[in-house]
């Protein structure tokens, strides 16, 4: 977010925080959300300095904000920080538990969840805290159909105690989940992304040249598949896929049933208890064959940015000499970042940035872990059309992995697998 | 091995490491000469008997990742390799990064919270919090990193399959994001704690 457009924030800041009102705050990736949310939790906490914890703010990625060794821990650890009476901490993370539906999953490991349990305990944390104020940027992302519903019964719950709610969103939605908003905060992106799929063409030219060749039979096979580590049980079980090369396939489900596993299992990532797994014609039994040719998007783009600028990270990454690289930022809609250093990216642009460089990589089977997270309406839009417009001239592979069964990722698919507790029940 | 912690197992725990930390008092002063080696001895045993043998060397392998790095150290500044004294600040290295893996697993980060009330006051109970919680997760990002290396042929599936021209890539695409992502970790953490109102306290 640059200086002017902080200087307009201020005077919004006072302006978002009204007891017993729901604000969304909403805006193309890039133009300043998390900034803003967090500016108003300070300007907050300075105009009501005698309260504790009086206002609460929620980070877009799970992931990096869990402290607590299990579910239950994490709830009540601000609680126990705080020195609360054991009775007050039992009551509170005991409603904290139940409102997010966290009982079952109590006594299970923070690191073990998925994304989404990892969004719904930390909303749990927050909402033992019993705060004032609470300032949630962009806490539907990560969360399925139940998860939303959960927040929606929470956040009608704060309004009727009056607390206030600001929540943030990648684009201006008439209602914040299954909620009437009651305010609305505009940003306007100076910055947004400006993807080209009409570039496309001219890339995909390039590609027989550097990709190496489309495999014969089937790009994916898993047949019987069972998979999981030794000490654990399965976590895939009796998985059957066949996917052809140049197909998109979307696998979605809710939150920890196993998707981004089988997207680790095709990866090689996860040991094959029993079963065939085939990937791109190579057989691939155990743990430690990783299939050639393959090219991974984690849900965490930050894990894949090497401390370059957006041109340099892209370049790194490209199969091709610079002239398509340079094709591919303009692709991806990141051409007027190319100087900017990728890491002070926003989490949407990063997200393109990282896509961006799958493609220019130009791999045989590109696997998306909820990729398109972060990203705008309007931007994801154009991204969509732009792989899919790769994927039926090069015969690439993409296997998606979405929570939201409803977005728009399900519809660029040329099939859509569901997945429940490790078993994929619709194909 | 990390679900069982009652409060009695916690100060029964919370004993045995005072009584380790006494042994190893006892050690210095009767035979100075040998604590070095007792020590890794009895620091390694109680590792394994309390966590096992398997979990040893899946925890302890990361630490192993000081050993290149040293010897390259020694290489540039020496031009040579002084295999005792490397082997000495091996013992010694692993000797003080074990015992954030030995908390780890057996005590959880509350309890900690609670079982060093009185000791330490709480911003550095929240410093030691912060060391225990950082190292798994930067285990798992680690693997992640490399996994996708790996797919990207700048680190081979195999470790027999590690050939020189591996490690011109690995700083720039393996240490990095990694570096980048203990900041980003700390720095995470730190605003998730303040986000819940702990730097008011």
């Amino acid at each position: 977010m640059g200086d002017k457009a902080l200087a307009e924030a201020q005077p919004l800041t006072a302006e978002l925080t009204v007891p017993g009102e729901l604000t969304l705050v909403a805006g193309p990736t890039g133009t300043g959300k998390t900034t803003l949310l967090s500016r108003a939790l300070r300007d907050w906490r300075a105009a009501h300095p005698a309260r504790w914890p009086g206002a609460v703010l929620l980070g877009q990625n799970p992931a990096t904000q869990l402290v607590g060794e299990t579910v239950e821990e994490e709830v009540a650890f601000a609680l126990v920080a705080a020195q609360m009476p054991d009775a007050e901490i039992a009551r509170r993370t005991a409603r904290a538990l139940a409102t997010f539906g966290l009982d079952d999953r109590a006594k299970a490991r923070t690191d073990a969840l998925s994304m989404g349990w990892k969004c719904r305990t930390l909303l749990g944390a927050l909402h033992a805290l019993e705060p004032d104020a609470l300032f949630l940027d962009e806490p539907y992302a990560q969360l399925d159909d139940t998860g939303r519903r959960r927040l929606d019964a929470a956040i009608t719950e704060w309004l009727g105690q009056g607390r206030a709610v600001v929540v943030s969103a990648a684009e201006a939605l008439e209602t914040v989940g299954g909620l009437p908003s009651g305010r609305t905060r505009l940003l306007h992106a100076e910055t947004g992304l400006r993807p080209e799929p009409d570039l496309v063409a001219g890339f995909c030219e390039k590609w027989p040249d550097h990709a190496p060749d489309t495999p014969t039979g089937s790009a994916v096979e898993l047949l019987s598949f069972t998979a999981g580590y030794e000490d654990t049980s399965a976590v895939l079980r009796d998985i059957d896929l066949v996917l052809p090369p140049g197909s998109i396939s979307v696998v979605s489900g809710a939150n920890g049933c196993g998707k981004s596993t089988l997207l680790r299992a095709v990866a090689g990532d996860m040991p094959a208890l029993s079963g065939t797994r085939r990937i791109l014609g190579h057989d691939m039994a155990g743990a430690g064959n990783l299939p050639r040719e393959t090219a991974l998007v984690l849900q965490d783009p930050e894990l894949h940015l090497t401390g370059r600028t957006v041109r340099g990270e892209i370049e790194v990454a490209s199969a091709i000499p610079k002239p398509g690289a340079e094709t591919c930022l303009r692709i991806f809609g990141l051409s007027q970042f190319a100087e900017q250093a990728a890491l002070n990216l926003s989490h949407g642009q990063k997200q393109a940035l990282v896509l961006a460089c799958a493609v220019a990589s130009m791999p045989r089977l590109l696997l998306l872990d909820e990729a398109f997270c972060g990203l705008d309406a309007s931007a994801m839009a154009s991204i969509l059309s732009a792989l899919r417009r790769i994927v039926h001239r090069t015969g690439l592979t993409v296997i998606a992995v979405t929570h939201d069964p409803q977005g728009p990722v399900p519809d660029f698919a040329d099939r859509h697998l569901r997945m429940s507790n490790g078993k994929l029940i619709d194909v | 091995m990390s679900d069982t912690r009652g409060p009695a197992t916690v100060w029964t725990r919370t004993l045995f490491l005072w009584m380790v930390a006494l042994a190893i008092a006892l050690f210095g002063v009767l035979a100075p000469a040998t604590w070095l080696p007792l020590l890794s001895l009895l620091a390694t045993g109680l590792f394994i008997a309390t966590a096992g043998p398997r979990a040893t060397l899946r925890d302890a392998r990361p630490l192993a990742w000081h050993a290149p790095v040293l010897l390259l150290g020694m290489l540039i500044v020496n031009g040579r390799v002084d295999w005792a004294l490397a082997l000495e600040i091996s013992v010694r290295f692993m000797l003080t990064a074990m015992p954030i893996f030995w908390l780890h697993r057996l005590t959880a980060p509350t309890h900690l919270l609670t079982l060093f009330e009185r000791v330490l006051p709480f911003r550095l109970r929240l410093i030691l919090l912060f060391a225990l919680r950082i190292w798994p997760l930067l285990l798992r990002d680690m693997r992640d990193i490399l996994l996708v290396a790996r797919l990207s042929g700048t680190w081979p599936a195999r470790l027999r399959d590690v050939r020189p021209r591996h490690f011109v890539h690995a700083p720039g695409r393996i240490m990095m994001p990694l570096g980048v992502r203990a900041i980003r970790l700390s720095d995470d953490m730190a605003r998730s704690l303040e986000a819940r109102g702990l730097d008011q306290l």
